[in-house]
This record gives structure tokens, sequence and C-alpha cells, in this order.
């Protein structure tokens, strides 16, 4: 995700972060090279500890949608984030499934890039293109040297995609990171 | 670049400095009747350079008989200040405003007028006395985020006013044309939908007016006359030029859901302060921005949804704190350009991902940490657990640290010294419990309730560790407390 927004602010675009349970790291942007100034920010109102208030978090990720939405419908942002990677699967079920499908006729056609990013795939059959990142298996998916930790060892699986045909599907890409 | 006209209190007051300022631009604003600033852009053809024009303007108020000081700069802002602290004629050309600035008396900032409109400065100078800075340059230099926290938002006005920073356009002072409109209504307006059709319609002739004079709204002024006879004004600044009706009517009307008036509304007068319009043109070889009409538009919408502290940009903030940040407002105008030349613009700096190029680890904060219970044994972590749905637990199968981490704690540690004693000894009630002392083999320290949020200081050791199911976290021990949190997520 971090990339993605660098490269968009390196080209110059304006881009937005719906970032729903208030997780963004600045640090970690501004090393990966996002260029602050170009980021819109959208910070959501996810508690960790709801209480008896069980309700308040389902309102507060509808309201981040409805953040999403507004910033999808101003136009002309070269990348759209909605970042819900940390949030039970079963709140994201929640939200009715023409959500997705409404966003994806919102952005068709559009230079606009719309990112989702959580724990499992959310469009299903709106997705343009679904990657899957995951800590490579072979080795253990981390890496430490002597007292640091030196980063991560990662697969991103296209496991569906709309646009090209059957071959590029299940296209595995290994990556590394590394900490900065 | 801007004029600034200045007279200092003399016995003759006779001739108005505005009279002075209307010979040469009809964009001058007329602060006090002692202070005139007069936008002098494009007058090189008719009077010279900008010295020429400043010495001219000094010539013409001494034929007139007023002695003033004459500034210029690059911007309203640092040509007031210096029409105050300068005597003469002073030219400072474009980007040089901070510098020559910088070694002015911080006591200046009380002698002009305020540009801010918000609060006097009287109290950020004693505060500044106070803190020992004596000059704007060292007010200038301080962190914002730290300027806004202890003198609150207004300060951050006065510290761009110290930097020679314009914090609003200038607004011209006309005497001939008024963009005003009035609209009585026959029966009261309760509801906002209603009432957005009476201010399409005031807006509609006014952006009109303000298109076939080349103008845009500087601040729009709302006022509405209610059933109870009382009047009720609201004042928007608009981030920059505009008269697109929708957007206006937009805002306007988000303003007023935020702030409702208290009772039915009998009539409604839009006032607006013209400024110069922008002047756009599009290039064809980078995409297209969303404009200042749809941003402001965006930003307010998204300000009524989630807040107006939720939605900015980010700025990292100059501090060894973990995960501090501040945001600050987004701007609704910005280059299209890539970074760097238009060579390197093709050739972007940040690389794609490949399996060649490492890209770099991100970490997803908790803002506030989570509580867990950690076995060491040997002095390093071999459990994590923690009640916290979403977070996984179990042994922890590599880990590196630890890395001490304080700071502040020069900034009110008696409070924190008690929270610490509580704490702790709920924690080391837990621990002698389960086992010995610390740093006896299988030590499992318990989990507090919370982590103290919003403290200044802070004191901990940080572990970056790898949980047997591949959960990687950064966690720490609060060394005050010896409790551990989950601090991060590694991604």
């Amino acid at each position: 995700m971090l990339q993605m927004l660098a490269a968009a602010t390196a080209r110059g675009e304006l881009v937005a972060l719906v970032d729903a349970l208030d997780m963004f790291d600045v640090e970690s942007a501004a090393a990966a090279g996002v260029d602050l100034d170009r980021l819109l920010w959208i910070r959501g109102h996810v508690v960790t500890n709801p209480g008896m208030c069980r309700d308040m978090n389902q309102r507060a990720l509808e309201q981040a949608l409805r953040a999403f939405t507004l910033v999808l419908q101003a136009g002309n942002f070269g990348l759209v984030v909605f970042d819900v990677a940390e949030a039970p699967s079963i709140a994201i079920k929640r939200l009715p499934f023409t959500t997705w499908l409404r966003l994806q006729r919102m952005v068709e056609g559009r230079q606009t890039i719309c990112l989702l990013v959580g724990s499992e795939p959310m469009a299903r059959s709106s997705a343009g293109l679904t990657v899957k990142c995951g800590l490579r298996i072979e080795d253990c998916g981390f890496r430490f040297s002597d007292r640091l930790f030196d980063g991560l060892n990662i697969d991103a699986n296209v496991i569906e995609s709309r646009l090209t045909n059957h071959e590029s599907r299940h296209v595995r890409v290994p990556l590394q990171t590394t900490c900065a | 670049m801007f004029a600034c006209l200045y007279r200092p209190p003399a016995p003759d007051e006779s001739v108005a400095l505005d009279v002075i300022a209307r010979d040469y631009s009809p964009r001058y604003e007329r602060h006090a009747a002692d202070l005139v600033s007069v936008d002098v852009n494009g007058l090189e053809r008719l009077f010279g350079s900008p010295r020429a024009i400043a010495d001219d303007m000094r010539r013409d108020a001494a034929s007139r008989g007023a002695r003033v000081h004459v500034a210029i700069a690059g911007t309203r802002t640092a040509a007031v200040v210096l029409a105050h602290a300068r005597p003469g004629v002073t030219v400072v050309m474009p980007g040089d405003e901070a510098d020559m600035l910088a070694p002015l008396a911080i006591g200046i900032l009380e002698q002009i007028p305020d540009l801010t409109q918000s609060s006097p400065a009287a109290f950020a100078v004693s505060a500044c006395r106070r803190w020992g800075i004596r000059t704007l340059g060292e007010f200038a230099a301080l962190p914002p985020s730290d300027v806004s926290s202890r003198l609150g938002r207004a300060a951050l006005a006065w510290q761009a006013i110290a930097r020679g920073q314009d914090v609003r356009p200038l607004i011209p002072t006309l005497d001939e044309e008024r963009f005003e409109g009035t609209f009585e209504l026959e029966w009261p307006v309760e509801d906002l939908e209603p009432l957005s059709f009476v201010l399409t319609r005031l807006l509609e002739p006014l952006s009109m007016r303000l298109e076939r004079r080349d103008r845009g709204a500087a601040v729009l002024h709302v006022i509405l006359r209610l059933v109870t006879k009382d009047m009720y004004a609201r004042r928007l600044e608009l981030p920059s030029p505009m008269r697109d009706v929708r957007t206006l009517r937009t805002l306007a009307l988000l303003d007023l859901e935020s702030h409702p008036p208290s009772a039915a509304v009998d009539r409604v007068t839009i006032v607006i302060d013209p400024t110069p319009g922008r002047v756009l043109q599009h290039t064809l070889f980078s995409r297209a921005l969303p404009t200042p009409e749809q941003l402001s538009t965006l930003l307010a919408r998204l300000g009524a949804v989630m807040g107006q502290d939720r939605v900015g940009a980010p700025v990292a903030v100059d501090t060894y704190r973990p995960g501090a940040f501040s945001m600050k407002p987004f701007a609704t105008e910005h280059r299209g350009e890539a970074r760097g030349s238009r060579l390197e613009a093709r050739q972007p700096r940040v690389p794609l991902a490949s399996s060649l190029q490492p890209l770099v680890s991100a970490l997803r904060r908790c803002r506030q940490p989570v509580p867990a219970r950690v076995t060491i044994d040997r002095g390093r972590p071999i459990k994590l657990t923690t009640d916290r749905r979403g977070f996984a637990g179990g042994s922890i199968v590599r880990c590196a640290g630890p890395w001490r981490s304080s700071g502040n704690w020069w900034e009110g540690g008696a409070g924190r010294a008690g929270e610490a004693d509580r704490a702790g000894e709920a924690g080391r009630a837990g621990e002698a419990g389960r086992a010995g002392g610390p740093g006896r083999a299988g030590t499992e320290v318990s989990a507090p309730s919370t982590y103290p949020p919003h403290l200044p200081y802070w004191n901990r050791e940080e572990w970056d560790v790898a949980l047997s199911d591949g959960a990687v976290y950064r966690i720490f021990q609060d060394r005050d407390t010896e409790a551990w949190f989950i601090d991060a997520i590694v991604d």
C-alpha cells in the first residue's frame, strides 16, 4: 500500500487514504517515500475496546465507508485506499454486498485506482484485481540478524484478475521488505 | 509583491493613506487610518523597479504632508511588519522575507494590526518572552506542533507572521461595488433544504457579477435574520478564490448544517468579499488534479462526516517519540508535476515492486497500545498472550531487542510516578503470584488494564518479536510500570 502511495505521489498525483482503524504510521510512510503533502488522510473513529457500545465500531466502519465514497465521488485522485486490514472479517461481511458494486461503478472508466486493503477478499466479483500478500512459507517469512529485525519475506499472489487471461492468474511475486 | 505604507503617530494626520494607495493600485487594503497595504504586482512598467515604486510612494506622501514608512516585500505580512519596524524605504526581494524579519524584536507583533483576525498577539508575545525568545527568527524556528500544543492554534498564525508568510489573502477595500444580495422570505424557512434554493437564487447573480469583474470570493458571509428578530451571521473563509455557485452553496449549507440557526429564518443576506480570480492553465502532459473547488467541498463534507480533526495531511514530527505525528489542513492547490524535473518524472524515484528491490517494512500502529502478557526467560521474551481479539498470541520464535527509548522525562513526572506506583503494584502482585522476581526464568508479567494515554513522556524497552503463527509485532515494556504492550504490527 505504501509503495503504491509513494509511486502515485511521485508521479504528481493526489492520493487519499481512508484509515478506518486509525493505524497508519506516518514515519513508515515517510520512509517509503510518500509525499505527505499530497496525501489526504482520513482517520476513522474505530475504538479498540468499545465496551457495552458494541455497534459503535460497525457504525464507525460505515462512516469510514461514507468518507471513502465521498472521495471517490470527488474524482481526479490518483489512488484512493480503504484500509481495514486489521478489522474482523465479520464486521466487513456485515457491510452490504452492493457497496462494492456501487464503488466499482464509481471508478469505472476513470483514472482513479481504488484499493481495498483487508484481511480477506472483500469486493469479490466486483474486484478488478485481487492480490494476496502473505509470509513466504518456504522460509520462515521473517529475517533476523544478530540483534536486529531485518524484514519480511513476502509472496504476493494474484488470485483473481478480471482484466487478463486465465494464464496470468495465480502469479506469484516474491518480495522482500527491509526495516527503515 | 506588496507595498505597505505606515504613518507613525504624528500631530498632523490630515492626509488619508488610502488616497495615496488608490493612486497606485485599485487593490489596496486599509488596515487602519495609519496603515495601508497595496498590491503592486504589474506596476513595474509604470514606475520601474520595486525600489523606484517605494521611493515614488514616499515622495508622493511627503508632497501631501505625510511622513510615512514604506516597505515592499513578496508577502503582504512581511511588508506590514517591516513598515512598522524600519523607517524610510525597505525593499525585500521575494524569498528573503524570513531572513529580513528574523532579527526584529518579538515585541513588534504587538504593534501591527491583527492580521490573523483570531486573537491578539500579546499572549503569544508574553509567553515567548518568558521562554527567553527575543526575536522573530527565534519564534519562527520553534516547531509548530509544540507552539500549537502550548499556545493554541491561534499562535500558529502569529508564527506564520514571524516567518513572513501571509495568513490570509489581501481583501481589497472597495467603496464603489459591494457584492451583496438580500432575499426577504414571505414565510419563514425552518429547514436547510428550502434554504438551498434561496442561496442559489442569491448566489447566481453575485457569481455573474464576480465573473464580469474577474473576481472570486475570498470570504463568504451568510447573514440570517431569524423570526426572533435576532441576526445570525456565519463567515466562511475560502481556501482559494472561487465563484462557482454550486460550490459556494454547498459550502454555505454544510456550514449551516454544522452550526444551525436557533430559529426559523425570514431574511437571507449574502455578502462576498472579492479577490482577483485564479488563472488556471492545464497541461496536456500531466493528469488533472481535483480543482480547489472540488477539494474545498470534499474537505467540508469529510469534516462534517468524520470531524474536522480527523481529516488532513499527515506531518512527520521531529521527535524520537514512537508513533508521533501531527496533522495539518490539506492544501487545496497543488502543482500537477511530478517531483523533480520532467525527465526524472518519467523515471520515478520510487521503484516499482519487484523481487530484486526490497520494500520498506511498514508498521501499523496501535494508537492505544494493547496490553499483553509476556513470559521472560533469561532476559528475553519467549511467549506473548493478550486478551484483545484480533491479535495473535503464542510462543515467540525470534526476537530482536531490547531498544531502550525515553524522552520528555522532564515534563511533569510527579503524576506519572503515582500512576506508575499503582500500575506497578498491580503488575508486581500478579507477577508474584505466578513466578519469581524479574530476570528469573519463566517470569510472566501480567497485563495492566490500559496504557496511560496522552502522557508527554515515555520510558520503554522495545522488542521486535515474531510469533510461531507468523505474526510480527513491535512490543514494549513500560519501564515505570514494567507492564508489556503491543505497540505496532509489522506489515
